[in-house]
């Protein structure tokens, strides 16, 4: 295997943490007039190193003279662009200031950071009314494939004991799947049963078998053991759906934050007349806490 | 809000809700802002659970990704979009999952996750992102570069390998963007984490160079190499491998997953040496069976010596044309796991003790976007739109698989290990839930209302090894529901190094009307307690429309093309693969 010492070092952690303290040192950029090209030699001598030691020897005189001449080129071609204004007209250039620009606002409001705890819950307070929990049910049940029915329809009271007793019956057919399913939510248990038997759940009382029921596997005798109403979701509950959505709407309103202190500057007119139109509107994704999924309101 | 995992069989009503013990957090990752990772409060299910999830996703930290056009889909919206949200793909559809993901990975190339650090993410400083070099890989990134990522990459692709153009120049800023990626990644998936209801793992893909060599490489938790291992400095499966058991102690711990053996031209399997089969057998619980760029299940060879023709070897192949069938043959799974029985005979060890995983290969940010009826591309700006799709370029591809895990509950710790101990099936898209056991108990499971309380304990699920010396006559049962479609057939394919050859037989048990629920036994009278065995179960669907149908009807444009192509307005039987379970003695 190729394996250079230096590579090694530089996986270390506290290595890196030098390494990235020293390139944002190095690459700081110094103020210069537009026609004073100044490198410092702090800059140069870092670059030579790095080269020496990608290539394991030290560099010869004319390897050193070769790296500044092609930092200076590569200045130097950067202020002529300037100069002729290359940068002006060039899209990928423009959609770069662009993307730049709005990270930039990002960064200044430490939007980039991952938001505190308190501020979740603050966002969590704020928005409190739209985190509901869905309907629950826990139950237990007997499973009969699509043309055997009469099997579930046989069965006595001395097989579907009443009440709380949640072992479910050796009857029925094998099923994959648990028969004594804990309290769930009702939009997941219709992901794995289907609309039919979950919104039949919902008429059933406690403790008591029903008449077997469709789902799309076959048919089914339900006995609901628990129940819960949907009731408003703690933070602990959504925590992760409330951090999300809030670092979504802190990314955003901090660029129209940039946006509305920019636009002032500009006399903006469009097709001859003058434009009174701010930013573009765009909605941030928000969480519906019933599917856990992003949704724009 | 959504507990998931809860369907759980327990004897007690509701011991979910005791209050859980504060973490410890001893295991805090370097150099990553923790979010509180909470006490899971759901209740282990004994019988297990099933998840499905994607344990392969490429994001705009993908260098490859990034020049196809997927500008703005980061690890963050990956990990969303599993979990249900809506997210603008490139080309600007919004587009979200029918039903979110229990688990997902987010797996970009190790390689270049300095390039996009220092080409096209915020940290980088001015001078760097207006390089030259950063330019052109913009520039490659949008219609006028065509999209074009071969540039860049071919560039390493010397012997031995070297790194990316402006890393030779700027190795510092390189090791130093490399790490930043890779942080922000572990930071996703932190903040992703949702104990009970999704899962979210670390992972790399380490892309070998020219033999299409791929592996994802996933994690148990946040402990993880400081920077991914990668073909660069790694070029070898050995290499990679070494490396992992180095860098990944501790707490750490990882498996690796082949990918696209069937690009391979038949050397994915191939094992080096007796070192390269020690570290295989320890990290590759796994291979990926299916995902968007073909099936690698089988394949059948025109030799005559080949009798065993398996017509459902031909489904979503994308072979490579300038490769012998018979060559080729040996890059896909089937040919791998006889081989690793072979490798058994001969040394005791098994590098190629490997269960089934699928998974979309997404480079959208978009894990499990794998419905048919609802093709959205996978490749950035190249086909997010009907008629690319449609080119032969991006025909062959398929809508892309999931993997699904056998677990206790919902929980980076469960789910990592039902992958490791290979307790999964993989699925060419649709959900169908499947157990497989093997079992030397006579009583019929099938006649078993309780199922499978009984042949959990007494049987042997998917990814396990059997006793060889337990009986006489090994019993297998698939039990499965299906998703959308009903079920058509279910296959038990045995495979055996019996009188030094190599060989092996697929037993069909076909639907007379569609199956919304099967349980199917099935005994194997030639069992040979000497030789090394193993067996696996397909379940079939019946046939629904392909992907390309849709995009077909999507146009006046596409119509009429497909009106030339009837080829692509196609159905296809989705199906699912388990695990091997394996008798060695």
């Amino acid at each position: 295997m190729r394996k250079h010492p230096w590579r090694t070092l530089l996986r270390h952690p506290v290595v890196l943490f030098l390494v990235f303290g020293a390139a944002l040192y190095l690459l700081a950029p110094s103020p210069r007039s537009d026609d004073d090209i100044e490198l410092s030699a702090d800059v140069i001598e870092a670059l030579q190193a790095a080269e020496a030691r990608r290539q394991g020897t030290p560099l010869t005189e004319a390897e050193r003279a070769k790296i500044t001449a092609l930092i200076v080129e590569e200045e130097v071609l950067v202020r002529e662009a300037r100069r002729l204004g290359l940068d002006q007209s060039d899209a990928i250039v423009r959609r770069r200031l662009v993307q730049k620009m709005r990270l930039l606002a990002e960064q200044l409001d430490g939007v980039d950071q991952p938001p505190t705890e308190a501020e979740v819950r603050g966002w969590y307070e704020q928005t409190r009314d739209r985190w509901q929990t869905g309907a629950q049910y826990g139950f237990v049940h007997v499973f009969a494939q699509t043309d055997r029915r009469a099997v579930l329809d046989a069965l006595g009271p001395e097989t579907l004991t009443p009440g709380d007793d949640d072992r479910p019956p050796a009857a029925g057919d094998p099923f994959p799947l648990s028969r004594r399913v804990a309290l769930t939510d009702d939009d997941e248990l219709s992901n794995v049963f289907g609309d039919d038997l979950v919104g039949a759940l919902a008429a059933l009382p406690l403790g008591s078998w029903s008449e077997p029921i469709r789902s799309r596997y076959g048919w089914h005798r339900v006995k609901v053991l628990e129940r819960r109403d949907p009731r408003p979701a703690s933070l602990s509950e959504v925590r992760a759906q409330v951090a999300m959505e809030l670092t979504a709407q802190r990314r955003q309103a901090a660029v129209e934050r940039l946006l509305s202190q920019a636009y002032p500057r500009y006399t903006i007119t469009v097709a001859g007349r003058p434009y009174e139109g701010g930013p573009a509107e765009r909605s941030a994704p928000v969480f519906d806490a019933r599917v856990a999924g992003l949704e724009t309101p | 809000m959504n507990p998931k995992t809860v369907l759980a069989l327990t004897g007690v009503l509701v011991a979910a809700c005791s209050a859980p013990p504060e973490t410890p957090t001893e295991d805090a990752p370097r150099n990553v802002q923790t979010a509180a990772v909470e006490e899971p409060t759901c209740t282990p299910n004994p019988l297990k659970d099933v998840f499905f999830g994607d344990l392969h996703v490429h994001t705009s930290y993908s260098l490859d990704a990034y020049i196809f056009g997927n500008h703005d889909n980061d690890p963050v919206t990956a990990h969303a979009f599993a979990q249900g949200a809506t997210v603008t793909l490139p080309g600007g559809r919004q587009h979200a999952l029918q039903e979110p993901l229990d688990f997902s990975v987010v797996s970009d190339h190790s390689e270049f996750m300095d390039v996009i650090g220092m080409c096209t993410l915020p940290d980088s400083n001015g001078q760097l992102s207006n390089d030259p070099y950063c330019l052109y890989v913009r520039w490659l990134a949008t219609d006028a570069g065509n999209h074009n990522f071969l540039p860049i990459v071919s560039d390493t692709y010397t012997d031995p390998p070297q790194e990316a153009g402006i890393c030779r120049r700027k190795p510092l800023q390189c090791a130093v963007a490399r790490w930043n990626v890779w942080n922000r990644t572990q930071q996703a998936t932190t903040m992703a984490y949702r104990p009970c209801e999704y899962t979210s793992l670390n992972a790399y893909e380490w892309s070998e160079g020219t033999d299409f060599m791929h592996r994802i490489v996933v994690f148990n938790g946040e402990s993880v190499p400081t920077v991914p291992i990668d073909y660069i400095h790694y070029p070898t499966p050995l290499e990679m491998l070494q490396a992992l058991s180095k860098q990944c102690t501790g707490e750490c711990d990882a498996i690796s997953i082949p990918h696209n053996s069937n690009l391979t031209a038949g050397n994915m399997f191939k094992v080096s040496g007796l070192g390269e089969a020690l570290y295989r057998a320890r990290y590759e619980r796994l291979v990926e069976v299916f995902q968007v760029k073909g099936n690698s299940e089988c394949r059948n060879a025109v030799d005559p010596e080949d009798d065993a023709y398996d017509v459902d070897c031909e489904f979503e192949l994308v072979p490579q044309p300038l490769v012998l069938p018979s060559k080729s043959k040996q890059g896909y799974v089937r040919s791998g796991l006889k081989s690793g029985l072979l490798w058994h005979a001969i040394t005791g060890i098994n590098p190629l003790e490997m269960g089934m995983a699928a998974a979309t290969d997404t480079h959208n940010a978009a894990p499990g976007s794998v419905e048919e009826s609802t093709p959205i591309g996978r490749h950035g700006a190249t086909d997010d739109d009907p008629i690319e799709r449609l080119e032969p370029a991006n025909a062959i591809f398929n809508g892309g698989g999931l993997t699904a895990v056998w677990a206790q509950r919902n929980t980076r710790d469960e789910i990592f290990a039902a992958l490791k101990r290979r307790e999964s099936y993989a699925t060419s898209g649709p959900r169908m839930r499947v157990r497989f056991y093997q079992t030397w108990d006579a009583n019929d499971p099938c006649s078993d209302p309780m199922f499978p309380e009984q042949v959990s304990q007494n049987g042997i699920p998917m990814g396990g090894r059997m006793d060889p010396a337990g009986g006489s006559t090994p019993q297998f049962v698939v039990s499965a529901l299906k998703d959308e479609q009903d079920l058509a057939e279910i296959h038990f394919i045995k495979a055996t190094l019996s009188g030094g050859k190599l060989q092996e037989q697929v037993v069909r048990f076909v639907a007379t009307g569609g199956q919304a629920s099967w349980c199917q036994t099935w005994s194997d009278p030639d069992f040979d307690a000497t030789a090394p065995t193993l067996y696996y179960a397909r379940v079939l669907e019946a046939p629904t429309w392909r992907w390309s149908h849709y995009d077909c009807e999507a146009t006046p444009e596409t119509q009429a093309y497909c009106a030339e192509h009837p080829e692509l307005d196609v159905q296809i039987q989705e199906r699912a693969w388990t695990s091997p379970i394996w008798s060695l003695p």
